[in-house]
């Protein structure tokens, strides 16, 4: 029997990623198919990067972002694909709008959004400020 | 802000930006934490390939080519063929890193190293014309290179 919520999908989708088996893709198309919101486009985003499917990533992150643009998680894994695809502009605008959501909404910036930031401080050749 | 101590990606990330600074030292006890807190095949795989390139940079080039075989049978990445062939490469064998080089592009398209090495080999065989447009894709991006 399949499950009907998309959590179940969402999970094996990112364990699957991690553990290097197939099918990670499919179970993220089946958790957005079941509720596309932004959460399921941002998961399925990921596991398309981790896939090198930065194109189709692109897409979901900007669906996420337009269903959701508060989350400053959405704008860190669009500035990582944006440095994938070397559109290095982008990638520092979104990272400017994920380190002003944090600032703004007084969280703490989460592991995505310093990684986003790293990364994008590494390309531009600012290594010290990566490290 | 808090920092999570056990965060083998946080220190994966960091042993490869070591790495780019040429600390293979620095880089490798990075990575020693990584394993140390990894608890993925993936994030395995993504250590070893690292590994690989700091052992590059210490010159141990058996051992580096060594983890990129072990890092492509975790996870067959474009990133993680461009990293054995830059051991073929440092190797002197260009053939090999070549057929390496041409994986990587069609796995991922996106992957500026393999044209960057791919460039250099055909300079060192004299396609000059052919190395000159390869490396316009990377203008720009050079400080990624280790060699």
């Amino acid at each position: 029997m399949k499950p009907r919520s998309p959590l179940p999908w969402r999970i094996r989708a990112l364990c699957r990623i991690m553990m290097c088996q197939p099918g990670a893709v499919e179970d993220a198309d089946q958790a957005v198919l079941i509720l596309p919101v932004s959460q399921q486009l941002l998961t399925r985003s990921l596991i398309l990067t981790a896939v090198a499917r930065y194109e189709e990533a692109l897409a979901d992150c900007n669906s996420a972002i337009s269903r959701n643009s508060k989350n400053p998680e959405a704008f860190a894994i669009r500035a990582i694909l944006y440095s994938k695809l070397n559109r290095c502009t982008e990638a520092k605008d979104d990272l400017e709008k994920a380190r002003a959501l944090v600032s703004n909404n007084k969280i703490s910036a989460t592991s995505a959004v310093l990684h986003a930031q790293s990364v994008y401080e590494s390309l531009t050749g600012d290594l010290d400020n990566a490290i | 802000m808090r920092l999570d101590e056990s965060n083998a990606n946080a220190y994966l990330n960091r042993g490869w930006f070591f790495t780019l600074k040429r600390s293979p030292d620095r880089a490798l006890e990075n990575l020693d934490l990584a394993e140390r807190y990894c608890k993925s095949p993936r994030t395995s795989a993504f250590i070893k390939s690292n590994r690989a390139r700091a052992q590059t940079l210490l010159g141990d080039l058996q051992s580096a080519l060594n983890l990129a075989n072990e890092a492509i049978e975790l996870l067959p990445l474009a990133e993680f063929f461009c990293t054995r062939a830059v051991c073929y490469f440092l190797m002197g064998d260009h053939e090999k890193a070549l057929t390496d080089l041409k994986k990587s592009i069609t796995l991922d398209p996106h992957e500026l190293e393999a044209y960057w090495y791919k460039a250099k080999i055909l300079r060192l065989r004299g396609d000059e014309s052919h190395a000159m447009e390869l490396e316009q894709k990377v203008v720009g991006f050079e400080h990624r290179f280790l060699f």
